[in-house]
């Protein structure tokens, strides 16, 4: 670490702070304004990496990433209208403390949780990385075939609506994943004879059409001159000691529901923040205020929210499986710098690991005193109407995809999946599947093809070693919720038509 | 049209795309012992997807219309759409990327913004919120990223 710390210069240490705070300003501003949020400020930022060294992109996304987090509970709370999903619970409670004493209060107890949960997040990943990693250097490219197995079924089980068009979306993600030349053999597949194609499609492209345009379009399908008016006073963002000591018991359990959340793939912070809301009001001495303002119920789902984030980095960079569309679109920044995540890179890139722990500490801290001084200036960013957001974004997202390789045809798969993710959004496709298994597409298949070609053909590499056996048991157990949802679904759709039935 | 059409209609799509999938990478040989090949992967998602889709297709039958598919400003997403090509296009034809982003900016404010009630100010706002993202587009990508668009 002494090391680490002599070979750290003045101008990395400058560019890496003004890249944490770029991604924190994009972050909360994006995570403010309703219908935009996380996903949408780490994919316009993901082509600023192209210009950036690997260490300031990942943690400008890590930061963006963080600052969104917190970013969706200020409209949540001033608004009454989460900015992320994630936000939701926050308005329960925070929009009524804003009525009932003041908006810069139940900002306060968002920032503050939303920092206590980055630590906590941020010391789980310290600590639990580097024996994962060292543990997974003792798995096998079967084992990392079925991880990434793992990762898919979780994310089309836990995280979608409809599990047939789940499924289709993972296998349309994996298949995007397969265009471009064959790593093993050099043969060209599903091109069409573009050579834009060979390297694969471009992510940034793919991220942005999917996410960015189709969102752009759904915020045309609504009113677009809709202003939001809020009385913008009261918004000092402090609490006292006693206040803060006061939902510290929130923090803590919220934190750690939210680590342990982000680790699972496919779950994330929506499910985290639910729960922690939970289990702040099961655990609370006054659990009669949840619902009515109270300062525990915003703590913990926002600590929840930024624990998360570090939970959900830890399968990341320790075994070099996402677990999210958000990390999937940061793994981007991996991709575009030649850094394969995993732990071949915690053991040989020391230096890189190091950094984005201290980063991501750094973000954290940053994120409290950025929300402190600069809260007022995103609740004001609220008024912005959509009729001038969108085009804004249009351009910039316009401008990033073409200047991550200068292609147009990059431009026109983009703008093509943002009308196919437009339409297939509305029909309950999950295009953050979509994303995440394009993203695993390189392990899921290497590790696959070059467990059967050392096997010579024989199949039961997949299951001959211990390691494998637990991971299928692991993806036995969610076929099996799969099934039990389905049926459940099914049964309460037939239960629904019944009733309709009989009332008719 | 229904969802039920809709859903019909992207299972039919998704099951067009496969076969394609599935003839192009049909007769990509294997190389390697051992190996399943190149065109493995690609040709087993395309015939999942199938099968998902046909089972997809035959729940949308057996289920009800299930409301009307239909986007509320649908006009003003395909215009919007259009609006995009012919952007790209000209940037691509022409490339006088700055003078075209000010004035797709420019466009695009004004007619979204039209509803409102059409105005000198109104105009002269969208000019100036134009100009001023077409200048941090500038300063951003000509001296930060050194990006040449």
């Amino acid at each position: 670490m002494m090391d680490f710390f002599s070979n750290l210069d003045l101008l990395m240490l400058g560019s890496a702070a003004l890249s944490i705070m770029l991604g924190l300003f994009v972050g909360m501003l994006f995570g403010a304004l309703p219908g935009l949020g996380l996903i949408i400020g780490v994919t316009l930022l993901l082509p600023l990496s192209y210009a950036m060294s690997p260490v300031n992109s990942i943690l400008m996304l890590l930061a963006c990433y963080q600052g969104a987090e917190y970013g969706g509970s200020i409209s949540a709370i001033v608004l009454g209208i989460p900015g992320t999903a994630m936000a939701a619970p926050i308005a329960l409670d925070g929009r009524q403390m804003a009525k009932t004493e003041s908006p810069g209060k139940a900002l306060a107890y968002s920032l503050y949780g939303s920092t206590f949960g980055g630590i906590f997040g941020g010391l789980v990943l310290i600590f639990f990385a580097v024996p994962v990693a060292r543990f997974a250097l003792k798995l096998a490219d079967p084992e990392f075939f079925l991880l990434g197995v793992v990762g898919l079924l979780a994310v089309a089980t836990f995280g979608a609506k409809d599990f047939v068009k789940a499924v289709i979306s993972v296998a349309l993600g994996l298949l995007a994943g397969t265009v471009g030349l064959d790593l093993f053999t050099g043969t060209s597949r599903l091109t069409a004879g573009y050579f834009e194609l060979y390297e694969g499609l471009n992510l940034v492209a793919v991220a942005v059409g999917l996410f960015a345009f189709s969102e752009v379009f759904m915020m045309l399908s609504a009113r677009i001159n809709k202003a939001y008016s809020f009385e913008a006073h009261h918004l000092k963002i402090s609490l006292t000691l006693r206040e803060a000591l006061g939902a510290l018991k929130a923090m803590i359990s919220g934190s750690l529901i939210g680590s342990l959340m982000g680790v699972l793939p496919g779950v994330g912070s929506t499910v985290s923040c639910w729960l922690a809301y939970s289990g702040a009001k099961a655990t609370s001495r006054t659990p009669e205020k949840f619902g009515k303002g109270s300062g525990e119920g915003i703590a913990a789902p926002d600590a929840a929210n930024n624990a998360t984030v570090g939970g959900a980095l830890l399968p990341f960079l320790a075994l070099g499986i996402p677990g999210s569309a958000s990390i999937a679109i940061i793994a981007g920044a991996f991709i575009i710098a030649g850094i394969q995540p995993g732990p071949q890179m915690m053991r040989n890139n020391p230096e890189l690991i190091e950094m984005i722990f201290i980063g991501f500490m750094a973000t954290t801290v940053g994120m409290f005193f950025m929300g402190k001084a600069l809260t007022k200036l995103f609740v004001r960013a609220l008024v912005t109407p959509n009729s001038f957001l969108v085009p804004a974004i249009l351009v910039s997202s316009m401008i990033g995809i073409y200047s991550s390789k200068g292609h147009f045809f990059d431009l026109w798969v983009a703008l093509g999946l943002g009308v196919a993710a437009w339409i297939m959004r509305r029909l309950d496709y999950s295009i953050a599947a979509f994303v995440l298994a394009m993203v695993l597409t390189p392990i899921i298949e290497t590790s696959f093809r070059r467990a059967l070609v050392l096997s010579q053909g024989d199949y039961s590499i997949f299951y001959s070693r211990i390691y494998s056996q637990v991971i299928m048991a692991v993806i036995v157990g969610i076929l099996a919720v799969a099934l039990v949802k389905s049926l459940r679904r099914l049964r309460n759709s037939r239960q629904a038509a019944t009733k309709g039935q009989a009332t008719s | 049209m229904s969802i039920r059409t809709m859903n019909l209609i992207v299972y039919a799509a998704l099951a067009v795309l496969s076969i394609l999938v599935i003839r192009a990478v049909s007769d990509i040989p294997v190389t390697m012992p051992g190996d399943v090949g190149s065109g493995f992967l690609p040709g087993f998602l395309a015939w999942l997807i199938l099968g998902f889709s046909g089972l997809g297709a035959v729940r949308a039958i057996l289920a009800g219309d299930g409301g009307r598919f239909g986007a509320e400003y649908l006009g003003r997403v395909l215009i919007t759409i259009g609006v995009i090509a012919g952007f790209l296009l000209s940037w691509q034809y022409l490339g006088f990327f700055f003078l075209q982003c000010f004035l797709f900016l420019f466009g695009l404010f004004t007619y979204y913004r039209w509803p409102r009630g059409p105005s000198v100010r109104l105009l002269v706002t969208n000019a100036g919120v134009a100009a001023g993202i077409t200048l941090l587009c500038y300063v951003t990508f000509t001296y930060f990223v050194f990006v040449d668009l």
